[in-house]
């Protein structure tokens, strides 16, 4: 690999908390990461594994307990505060609350490391802000209140100023962590478009391991052993890493689907027949209520689901006994009670 | 109206304000002298009667121009506070910096004459001096305390409790040195705490303007980070403030505005808390670039009014300042309460 492509990377790099009495309190250790341009990295970990003080660590507001990292061919150490501004910027899970506070000043005070001592906008800052505004959309928004937006609108706005200090990499702490599914798409399908657009480098950490896997180029996985393994989505799904690190008593990663499911011991089997798109609905249902699906020469049942003039009929056969309901809510409650 | 509009026609507004406060504040006064005598003593052709002439030239006008310095310091301060610690009720006062200002003066005037250093401070502008700095420095201390606690407590009401018991035990240690104090040294010091801007003589102002414009120099270089505080610390840092720098300079401008009106002036309550909401919210504004002005403008303005009411609400007498800026502080503090919900919008509010 060359070595100029890595914006950042870190060599041997630890982190976690320094302590003066005891020894210090490393959750992350022997970290050899690298981010190139344009990628969309994921680091995805259960919580209280690091995922907050990595980002810290990479921020600059926490030092390295061990190793270093470089931006730029340039170790963090060697970064005055002002010139870090310029390379890197962040974005947060809080929720923000100013007053009196326009979406365009928000955005504007993303060029303060750019603009002189009073902060005032030249000619390209406003070039700059405008353009922002336009590429996320916000164009239309830029008079209002930024305390009147909904929260994933001021997420928006925040990844706006974020792209107005114009830095190579942006870390994004829990961006959706507190937003809705649509808006968590929407705000993960806009830094995918960034990416494309500005050939910017974007780390996001997350604990929603479903939208992780559909946005992320690459994945930075937290494991149980204090390390990172890192690859596509894919990749991980397929060398089991995933299972490894999120498996527990309770829920089973589910490879085929890319799902965590609560793991039940079923001691029942019934086999659904029909069409694909039914059987599929029919199963998770079953699923839901302890029934396994999977099993064909042991099934306890058969259910066959039939299609007549538009409506769906569902025929149980189940411990020699047989019925028929009209909707799946019917069946379940049926299946419940044997 | 554009914005930028609305908002010229407010600045204008505020300086005819300050104008006609200024004026009358040297008018009108216990002593009643005529408005045209008035006139001619302050456009230089001085009046035959030399009580007014004196009145006038050696008294009124340096308390009017004492009321916009202490308007315009405890407001700036206040504003820097309510910043910095993101809390909508943080001044000089409720945040006990004003107690620490207090305590330094109380030690030095109610120690005067049992201490044999304190000699030294008896006399005129040196005594100023001495309790000049032993506010600022109170102030100081205070205010370090507070953000030393600030960093370890994350919720704002608990920085307030904080504040306010710092304050009540300040105050017990105050109520002891009063206790031993001599009756004089009490009673000087009584009257001090009331509030009043007409102790300044000429002398004090030579030393009092430009320490007063240092601090607010210091704020307005400010302006930028401050901005930047308003998205919150980590925010802020990320975008290139130095925080340490940026706290220990937050931290000498409130201690020089806050503490050095406190020695000359004495505690004076709610400006610092009331100026910077009305004015955020007059002029729809969060740019303390233009924010640190117009709180200096409006601060100035309540100041002279407040003094204006102290000399007309009573015949013939003036009531202690303080009583008029609580009067008219305190309500507003009640309204930022009321309003909590919206205010907590002003800033990051856990």
């Amino acid at each position: 690999m060359i070595e100029s492509s890595k914006i950042l990377y870190t060599k041997d790099l630890a982190v976690g908390y320094k302590r003066k009495k005891s020894d210090d309190y490393i959750l992350l250790d022997h970290l050899n990461l690298s981010v190139e341009n344009g990628e969309l990295i994921c680091l995805l970990g259960q919580n209280g594994f690091g995922k907050s003080t990595l980002l810290r660590t990479l921020t600059g507001v926490q030092k390295p307990i061990k190793g270093d990292f470089f931006i730029n061919g340039k170790s963090i150490g060697s970064y005055e505060r002002s010139q870090l501004a310029k390379v890197l910027s962040i974005v947060l899970t809080e929720n923000l609350n100013i007053g009196e506070v326009s979406v365009h000043s928000v955005v504007s005070m993303g060029r303060y490391p750019h603009n002189n001592w009073l902060g005032m906008l030249s000619g390209k800052d406003h070039m700059v802000i405008n353009n922002v505004l336009e590429i996320t959309g916000l164009s239309s928004y830029k008079e209002k209140m930024f305390n009147e937006l909904s929260d994933g609108f001021k997420q928006k706005v925040m990844i706006a100023r974020a792209l107005a200090q114009d830095t190579s990499i942006i870390l994004l702490d829990e961006p959706t962590a507190f937003l809705d599914i649509p808006t968590r798409i929407e705000i993960l399908s806009m830094l995918r478009s960034l990416i494309k657009q500005f050939n910017k480098s974007i780390i996001f950490s997350s604990h929603d391991l479903d939208l992780a896997l559909q946005t992320a180029d690459i994945i930075w996985l937290i494991t149980k052993d204090q390390k990172i393994e890192v690859g596509s989505p894919e990749d991980l799904v397929l060398n089991g890493h995933f299972e490894k690190a999120f498996n527990k008593k309770e829920i089973k990663f589910h490879p085929q689907r890319g799902i965590f499911k609560m793991n039940r011991t079923a001691d029942t089997r019934i086999q659904v027949k029909g069409n694909k798109l039914d059987v599929i609905w029919t199963e998770r249902a079953l699923e839901r209520i302890g029934i396994a699906t999977d099993g064909n020469e042991k099934a306890d049942g058969v259910i066959q689901i039939d299609n007549k003039d538009g409506k769906l009929i569902w025929h149980l056969t189940f411990n020699s006994e047989t019925g028929l309901f009209y909707s799946i809510s019917g069946l379940i409650k049926y299946l419940r009670n044997k | 109206m554009s914005v930028a509009k609305r908002k010229k026609i407010i600045a204008a507004f505020l300086f005819l304000l300050l104008g006609l406060s200024f004026f009358f504040d040297i008018v009108l006064g216990s002593v009643r002298i005529p408005l045209n005598e008035a006139l001619n003593i302050l456009t230089g052709s001085f009046s035959g009667n030399s009580v007014w002439n004196t009145i006038i030239i050696e008294f009124r006008i340096p308390k009017a121009i004492t009321a916009i310095l202490a308007g315009s310091a405890l407001s700036v301060s206040g504003l820097l506070m309510q910043t910095f610690f993101r809390n909508p009720l943080a001044d000089p006062f409720v945040l006990g910096i004003s107690s620490g200002a207090s305590f330094g003066v109380a030690l030095v005037v109610l120690t005067a004459g049992s201490i044999g250093i304190n000699i030294l401070f008896l006399s005129g502008l040196l005594n100023k001096i001495g309790i000049t700095i032993a506010a600022g420095i109170g102030a100081a201390v205070i205010l370090l305390l507070i953000t030393f606690v600030s960093k370890k407590v994350s919720s704002n009401i608990t920085l307030l409790i904080f504040g306010l018991m710092l304050g009540y035990i300040i105050g017990a240690l105050e109520s002891i040195l009063k206790y031993f104090s001599s009756p004089e040294n009490l009673q000087g010091y009584v009257i001090w705490g009331m509030g009043y801007f007409g102790n300044v003589i000429w002398n004090d102002l030579f030393l009092l303007i430009p320490i007063i414009f240092t601090g607010l120099i210091i704020a307005f270089i400010l302006s930028k980070p401050l901005n930047l505080l308003l998205l919150g610390e980590n925010y802020a840092v990320s975008m290139g403030v130095n925080i340490k720098a940026i706290r220990l300079l937050i931290v000498i401008a409130v201690g020089i505005l806050g503490g050095v009106i406190t020695a000359f002036c004495g505690p004076i309550a709610f400006i610092g808390i009331a100026v910077p909401h009305i004015t955020r919210k007059t002029l729809g504004e969060f740019d303390h670039k233009i924010l640190i002005p117009a709180v200096c403008l409006v601060g100035s303005i309540l100041a002279l009014l407040c003094d204006i009411i102290s000399q007309l609400i009573w015949h013939e007498q003036t009531i202690p300042i303080n009583v008029v800026t609580s009067l008219v502080g305190a309500p507003v503090v009640i309204w930022i309460i009321i309003q909590q919900r919206k205010v907590k919008h002003s800033f990051a509010m856990e």
